[in-house]
């Protein structure tokens, strides 16, 4: 997948740009379903989805392979276009993403299964920092490796290894907690 | 000391079925692809381009030529990169129109950068150089060619940081060039001041007036200014900077700082660096022949400008986690004097709570939510719920039904600090006792029958290996799963036939048909089953056995 990408963005930058369309199908789900998690919201994710599609195509030209890969590139414009999101929102206050945001005021969800999903991983999003919240989603849910990870953070990939392990245990602890609650 | 009865890879399976449901909306994907369409004329048009198979050659063919025009005329010069950015930094490419600028934008030879307003941005060189702009400013890459580099100072404050090296380094202010001769110094160019700081080795000063033979030097410590309204009498002159100025210049002690950051880690670096390229070329010596020492000391030489190129990268990296760990290794002082308890709030058999003050920071803090049927719960003696944002909380019915006494307080670590007040809440419903909760009807009802474990009305479960896809299996019931906590589905696997709920990973399943197979004991061929559970350890109707082979990731 990795070297198709990279065949496909060397030929946008060549001018072909049409092949950004193949990019844009490939992984406008993905990126809608990070960015969705992070912000809760359906308008929300809409609108920055869509600004950082269209962010990707103006910088495509600038873009370097170097050792992170195109998935790796597209997925740091999203986070970073997240963070800035809730930066301008919230300037007084340290909210790098949804569920840093106090429960008085945290979105709805359209359905009731979805709110309940929402709450359930609320137990586990909550006592995580923003970096292992981004870490065990890439990792865990969208498959990326360590060293993608690392790219998308500007981190080491020891250090992304690091958090990983960390957030792991902190799971444990509220996973028997809740096995408790629920004997 | 907990009991931490999940493994690693029980607790990342769990954590992947907790991914949330998300369905794109069609119409969305649509909108936004128009609006790309719109910025290209070509782009996913191709249904409405089948006509037009001739235009489509000429790009096609374009495109070919400038790909192998690339291939066969490699690039000569080095590139560059945006690795800070702070207030409205603007970029643009050769002449062309600014556009926002973000960490990673990717700069080549004639692009610019700008600041407006207040800001700084850090642009790191491919041969490991920086340059630094400060409020107001702007500057271009002139040249990146690895033998010659230039920036233009266009206005502003810039402060460069240049890597020692055989190649010239140049700084224009307008036609005056400022050639590096060492490592740190600073280029100004205001309506008022225009001129070199260097503050770490030398500058020399070219001008259209004066030859290389002739020109003036700028030692560390030193100014030298071509326009300085300010002190007239200096223009011209090599001046001392005042030790004072340069202290109270936030960008000049700012940029002191990145520099130490640096040092301190190319002290470690360096040294290294320059034993690793001693061994290779002394290993080079003893086995090739003169032509081919050439080649791989070429190689090694790119290899040291990737690693120094890296090293910046490391020490920010190393900043920000030794801030993350910082903040995480000091729990933080806790200022709460009260915190008020509410009953059935938001809704009935939750309650919320209100802290006047501050909770402390940090890993292991937050809140706990005590509860048991007898009053006054502490940690010890009731289950602990800990929340962490949040200031409201279902209570469950660990106990069963009934009315459970409830207090909130502060967890700091092994203890508590501050309670709330005790309320009573009334819980509805127990799973315990074989009861579930109806959401349509919004209220628990119970499935058990008189006497034992509730009856199971499945009378079979179909099972599909890779379904919905790859390393997956889904399942269809034939009947009615019985509800209710500690019931459900489990998803049974090993690499031995029949794999049973003591032999091999459970996986609780809630409302899902399907579950991905994860490698708990390597990659391979898993052999796979689905029961009903129905609690206490038991399994109900099993589904037929199949097999999933998993394979290591590509």
């Amino acid at each position: 997948m990795d070297r198709d990408d990279e065949q496909l963005v060397a030929q946008v930058q060549a001018g072909d740009t049409a092949q950004f369309g193949v990019l844009y199908d490939r992984y406008i789900e993905p990126i809608y379903r990070f960015v969705y998690i992070k912000t809760h919201e359906k308008e929300t994710a809409e609108e920055l989805t869509g600004d950082i599609f269209l962010k990707a195509f103006d910088r495509i030209a600038s873009y370097r392979a170097g050792n992170r890969g195109f998935r790796a590139w597209l997925y740091g414009i999203a986070r970073h276009r997240v963070i800035d999101y809730y930066r301008r929102k919230r300037s007084t206050v340290s909210i790098e993403d949804a569920w840093d945001i106090p429960a008085q005021d945290g979105t709805v969800q359209e359905t009731t299964d979805a709110r309940l999903q929402f709450e359930r991983l609320q137990e586990c999003m909550a006592f995580l920092s923003q970096n292992e919240r981004d870490i065990l989603m890439l990792r865990v849910w969208e498959d990326m490796t360590h060293r993608e990870i690392a790219a998308v953070l500007g981190k080491r990939e020891a250090a992304v290894k690091k958090m990983f392990s960390r957030a792991v245990q902190k799971l444990k602890v509220i996973f028997y907690e809740r096995s408790e609650i629920h004997r | 000391m907990r009991d931490q009865r999940y493994t690693d890879e029980e607790v990342i399976a769990a954590f992947a079925q907790e991914r949330p449901d998300i369905v794109i909306d069609p119409n969305f994907v649509v909108r936004v692809r128009e609006k790309l369409s719109t910025k290209n004329a070509f782009i996913f048009k191709r249904a409405y381009m089948q006509k037009k198979w001739f235009a489509f050659g000429c790009v096609g063919l374009a495109a070919v030529v400038l790909v192998v025009w690339g291939v066969l005329t490699p690039e000569r010069t080095l590139g560059a990169e945006l690795v800070y950015v702070e207030g409205a930094v603007l970029y643009r490419t050769g002449g062309g129109v600014w556009q926002e600028a973000d960490v990673d934008t990717g700069l080549r030879e004639g692009d610019g950068v700008k600041i407006i307003g207040e800001g700084k941005a850090i642009i790191l060189l491919d041969d490991g150089s920086a340059v630094r702009l400060n409020n107001d400013s702007e500057a271009t890459l002139a040249a990146l060619d690895p033998e010659h580099m230039q920036v233009v100072n266009e206005h502003g404050q810039v402060y460069t940081r240049v890597v020692k090296a055989k190649r010239l380094f140049d700084v224009a202010v307008n036609d005056t060039i400022y050639r590096s001769l060492g490592t740190a110094y600073m280029t100004v160019n205001t309506d008022e001041t225009q001129g070199v700081e260097v503050y770490e080795s030398a500058v020399a000063v070219i001008t259209s007036e004066n030859s290389q033979e002739e020109e003036t030097v700028v030692p560390e410590g030193s100014a030298y200014y071509e326009v300085h309204v300010e002190a007239p009498a200096t223009v011209g002159e090599v001046t001392v900077l005042e030790a004072a100025a340069v202290k109270a210049d936030e960008f000049v002690t700012w940029n002191q700082d990145e520099d130490t950051e640096i040092a301190s880690v190319q002290d470690e670096v360096e040294p290294k660096e320059e034993e690793k390229i001693a061994e290779e070329a002394a290993t080079v010596v003893r086995e090739e022949t003169k032509n081919e020492v050439v080649a791989v000391k070429e190689e090694v030489k790119e290899q040291v400008q990737e690693i120094k190129k890296e090293t910046k990268d490391v020490i920010v990296a190393m900043k920000q986690e030794a801030k993350e760990l910082q903040a995480a290794a000091t729990p933080g002082v806790s200022t709460v004097s009260r915190i008020t308890l509410t009953a059935d709030a938001p809704e009935p058999g939750h309650v919320s709570w209100a802290v006047d003050g501050n909770l402390a920071l940090g890993m292991d803090r937050g809140v706990r939510v005590l509860f048991s049927k007898t009053p006054n719960p502490t940690l010890g003696s009731s289950l602990a719920l800990p929340v962490g944002w949040k200031n409201y909380s279902k209570i469950w019915p660990k106990e069963g039904t009934g009315t459970y006494y409830v207090r909130v307080c502060e967890f700091l670590g092994d203890t508590c600090g501050t309670y709330s007040n005790e309320v009573t809440v009334t819980v509805i419903g127990s799973g315990a006792t074989g009861e579930y909760f109806d959401k349509s009807a919004g209220e628990w009802k119970s499935n058990r029958s008189a006497n034992g474990p509730a009856a199971s009305s499945v009378s079979s479960i179909t099972l599909t290996a890779d379904s919905p896809e790859r390393e997956h299996v889904s399942w269809i019931v034939n009947g009615t799963i019985v509800q209710g906590m500690d019931r459900g589905v489990r998803v049974l696997f090993s690499k031995t036939p029949n794999p049973t709920l003591g032999s091999s990973l459970a996986l609780p399943v809630g409302y899902k048909n399907f579950s991905k197979i994860w490698p708990k004991e390597g990659t391979g061929t898993y052999y796979v089953r689905v029961c009903e559970y129905l609690g206490a350890n038991t399994c109900g109707t099993y589904s037929n056995e199949v097999t999933v082979n998993l394979v290591a990731p590509g």
